[in-house]
């Protein structure tokens, strides 16, 4: 499982859902599933983000280890 | 984002609407024509025929190949899980009917089971797979946006 802290990284810029969809293209519902782990993003958008916030792209999504 | 897609662009959409609304605006017209004998023709069933089938069936392909406002990898993977489903459902509803046609026919000696292939064709039309891969994905789609409304 995917986890992300990009709803912290948000906080951080201070800007809202709608502004960073809009910043990198996308619809706010994106953004909105993303955050909560519904939609994991592709290679392209998650490196879109990682130059967003200029954060490795690591640094925003990790993986989860699941309990078997 | 620029995601590859193949579907028609947006206002394609649009027009699908319109021609999928069109039976609703023309049944009253049609209605008070229908009655008046002296108008009942060939041309008029011809139109009707038009208007309430090919029309809608025309306006919801159109729909469903359409693109959205903003089409990105989050609605495509909606679409992908609402086709997913409907194909599912096809699969399901086609093997479970025709399994439970072949027992009838076996079990019961039932010779003419039209009326079940009948019954079966209508829950497993194209039409009607396109109105349910609709529900699923305009569902969705209402679905998030109604819960990212209060969102910041």
């Amino acid at each position: 499982m995917l986890d992300n802290n990009l709803r912290v990284e948000r906080a951080i810029k201070c800007i809202s859902q709608a502004q960073l969809a809009s910043a990198i293209g996308v619809s706010r519902q994106t953004i909105f599933a993303i955050e909560n782990n519904k939609f994991v993003p592709s290679t392209e958008l998650a490196l879109r983000l990682s130059a967003y916030f200029g954060k490795p792209v690591n640094e925003l999504f990790w993986l989860v280890e699941q309990m078997p | 984002m620029n995601t590859r897609t193949y579907l028609l662009p947006h206002r394609y959409q649009q027009l699908g609407w319109w021609l999928f609304a069109a039976p609703f605006v023309c049944v009253l017209p049609y209605m008070a024509m229908s009655s008046d004998e002296a108008l009942q023709s060939e041309k008029l069933n011809i139109i009707a025929t038009l208007v309430f089938t090919c029309l809608p069936y025309l306006g919801v392909g159109l729909i469903c190949l359409s693109q959205e406002k903003q089409e990105d990898e989050y609605i495509q993977s909606l679409r992908a899980r609402a086709l997913f489903a409907v194909v599912v459902y096809a699969f399901i509803v086609n093997m479970v009917s025709d399994s439970l046609a072949r027992f009838l026919m076996q079990s019961i000696s039932l010779d003419n089971y039209g009326f079940l292939r009948t019954v079966i064709y209508a829950f497993t039309n194209t039409p009607f797979l396109a109105v349910i891969y609709l529900v699923l994905f305009k569902g969705s789609l209402v679905v998030n946006r109604i819960r990212t409304r209060h969102v910041g």
